[in-house]
């Protein structure tokens, strides 16, 4: 199994000569398995470029699987401009986890709709369909398993564990620590306080993320802040590189994969952060890679010396 | 007058090495007039850096006070809203003003806030106090400047060109705006008369876009309204994520090659006097 790198930035794309390097598109991540079955993750503006990459190697027909964490805009804005949707030969699924409300197709033909992008939902020449999942039921989309898992983000994300050709890895994006703060659906300007029902579901929350990613090859995590940055904004809903060593550690994971990076973080103090943390990883026997845009990690073997990035 | 450029890419930002030289940011154009009083035009990716850079004057002490000109609410044109940083210091003002539709400008804006979509949940969330008026073909004005806007077709709705005129100068905006196939539409060609400089999108280039209906103008077209306009200069903006710096620079080059009009190609960071 491998996985591509298209997107790695949180919030909004920096189109900037200063993160030219790490990248500067939002969340998208790209997992084949060696039968070449594909499975997408998260639609951030980082689709776009996978889609132009599948119209220039004739890739564009079939059924493309995404998989969202959760809906927020850095984690959608490529689907509209996503190349195969303007393919009839393509088909797009989409799985993500239910609304308490609306069915999932309502909630995103409400986004994907004419007063914010020249195309609507209706518009594309390949159908769509939509999956809800649920946290701890797996389903089989082509020849991968995926388990989803609760995240502690505001309105809900769901993590997503991804098996194929003997090996595994996790996506667990985006989600706050389990501590602090409970994240429900409601605007937080600052930290609430918590009561035993809330940490009693912070620690149900972290026990259902340890038990799901236990013994995967790879992890990619949510590590939007370093933890000064963290201290000063606990209740937007990201974690920091050592809150993720943390988690990881002892659990039988063999790489983590720093990503979501935040949008002031350059390339100068990414390459610092990547320096940091590959080394506090050694010390627990982590392999930490800070992920960037084009980077392709083998998953189930370590290809520290192999590894390359895409042009 | 000067604009200042923070954004120029259409339809989504493109980060990317082969599009440093254009920037990748979308639509927000900054208007000074000579006094130093400001405007910004749109409030696509661009306007995220441009609202930190107030934040160094008034701005951070909650004591500023900015309009808006929406040219439409494709997200390219709005999506930097909710990351922008003067919008969350009580005391700002931030007046928006946009094209009138069959649904409240408000509403529109408010939904880029809804709670699937974005941590924020309302834009009634933000701390500054924002007024969003919607306006069809209206005049008034804004301290200094003397602000014109016509309604016109857009994408599957209405957007709107703007005229500002200040410092006895003229610039006309049209970066959402659909002509009819071949030709422009002649009361866009009316507004625009005259003006020191017309800034026209342009997805050049981009046959597969305008193919999928994405709206937009053609090169042929910016030219067309440029001369039928008698403009002072033509400022190419509204880049399709498509074209990188060097297809950017080949289609100024044909430009300049069919007119005999001046004509740039807006680029981030760049200023640019009226």
């Amino acid at each position: 199994m491998e996985v591509t790198f298209w997107g790695v930035r949180g919030s909004y794309p920096t189109p900037a000569p200063e993160t030219v390097r790490y990248g500067g598109n939002t969340s998208c991540v790209e997992v084949r398995a060696l039968s070449g079955d594909r499975l997408v993750v998260d639609a951030g503006t980082g689709l776009t470029r996978l889609g132009d990459f599948l119209a220039n190697s004739d890739q564009l027909a079939g059924t493309h699987h995404i998989l969202l964490s959760h809906l927020h805009w850095d984690h959608i804005q490529g689907l509209p401009f996503f190349a195969p949707a303007y393919d009839p030969r393509a088909r797009i699924s989409i799985h993500a986890m239910p609304d308490t409300a609306k069915p999932l197709a309502k909630v995103l033909a409400g986004v994907a709709r004419h007063e914010f992008f020249p195309a609507a939902l209706d518009d594309f020449a390949a159908p769509f369909d939509f999956h809800e999942v649920m946290a701890n039921q797996q389903f089989a989309p082509q020849t991968f398993r995926v388990m989803p898992f609760r995240l502690n983000h505001p309105s809900g994300a769901m993590g997503y564990r991804i098996d194929a050709d003997g090996t595994s890895c996790a996506y667990v994006c985006d989600t706050a620590p389990f501590t602090e703060v409970l994240h429900k659906r409601h605007f937080l300007r600052g930290l609430e306080p918590l009561d035993d029902k809330d940490r009693q579901e912070l620690q149900a929350l972290r026990d259902g993320v340890v038990k799901v990613i236990t013994d995967c090859d790879t992890v990619i995590y949510d590590t939007h802040f370093l933890p000064e940055e963290y201290a000063k904004f606990p209740h937007f809903g990201h974690s920091t590189p050592d809150q993720a060593l943390a988690l990881c550690t002892g659990i039988g994971i063999r790489q983590l994969v720093l990503y979501h990076h935040a949008p002031n973080h350059d390339d100068a103090i990414l390459d610092q952060m990547a320096n940091v943390y590959a080394n506090l990883g050694q010390q627990v026997g982590l392999q930490v890679v800070t992920a960037r845009e084009g980077l392709v990690l083998q998953v189930g073997a370590d290809d520290a010396g192999t590894r390359r990035v895409r042009p | 007058m000067k604009l200042r450029f923070w954004g120029v890419r259409g339809f989504y930002p493109i980060a990317s090495a082969a599009t440093q030289q254009f920037g990748g940011n979308t639509a927000a154009i900054e208007i000074q007039g000579a006094s130093g009083a400001r405007l910004l035009v749109d409030l696509g990716t661009g306007a995220i850096p441009f609202g930190r850079a107030l934040m160094g004057q008034e701005f951070g002490r909650g004591q500023g006070h900015l309009s808006v000109l929406l040219t439409h609410t494709h997200l390219d044109h709005t999506a930097g809203l909710p990351f922008f940083v003067p919008a969350f210091v009580p005391g700002n003002r931030i007046d928006i003003y946009g094209a009138a539709s069959v649904l409240s400008l408000r509403g529109v804006l408010d939904d880029l806030f809804d709670s699937h979509v974005c941590p924020i949940n309302s834009i009634e969330n933000l701390s500054a106090t924002l007024t969003i008026s919607d306006v069809c073909d209206r005049r008034f004005s804004v301290g200094e400047f003397g602000i014109s806007q016509l309604c016109v077709p857009h994408g599957h709705g209405s957007g709107a060109a703007w005229r500002v005129r200040a410092d006895g100068r003229d610039v006309v905006l049209m970066t959402g705006i659909d002509h009819p196939n071949g030709t422009i539409l002649q009361r866009a060609a009316e507004f625009a008369r005259g003006a020191d400089l017309l800034l026209h999108d342009c997805t050049w280039k981009a046959p597969n876009e305008l193919k999928l209906r994405w709206g937009g103008s053609t090169l042929g077209q910016a030219l067309q309204m440029a001369k039928a306009a008698q403009v002072g200069r033509l400022c190419l903006t509204h880049h399709a994520p498509g074209c990188d710096d060097a297809s950017i620079r080949a289609m100024l080059t044909e430009a300049q090659r069919t007119t005999d009009i001046e004509v740039c190609a807006a680029a981030e960071g760049d200023e640019c006097p009226v």
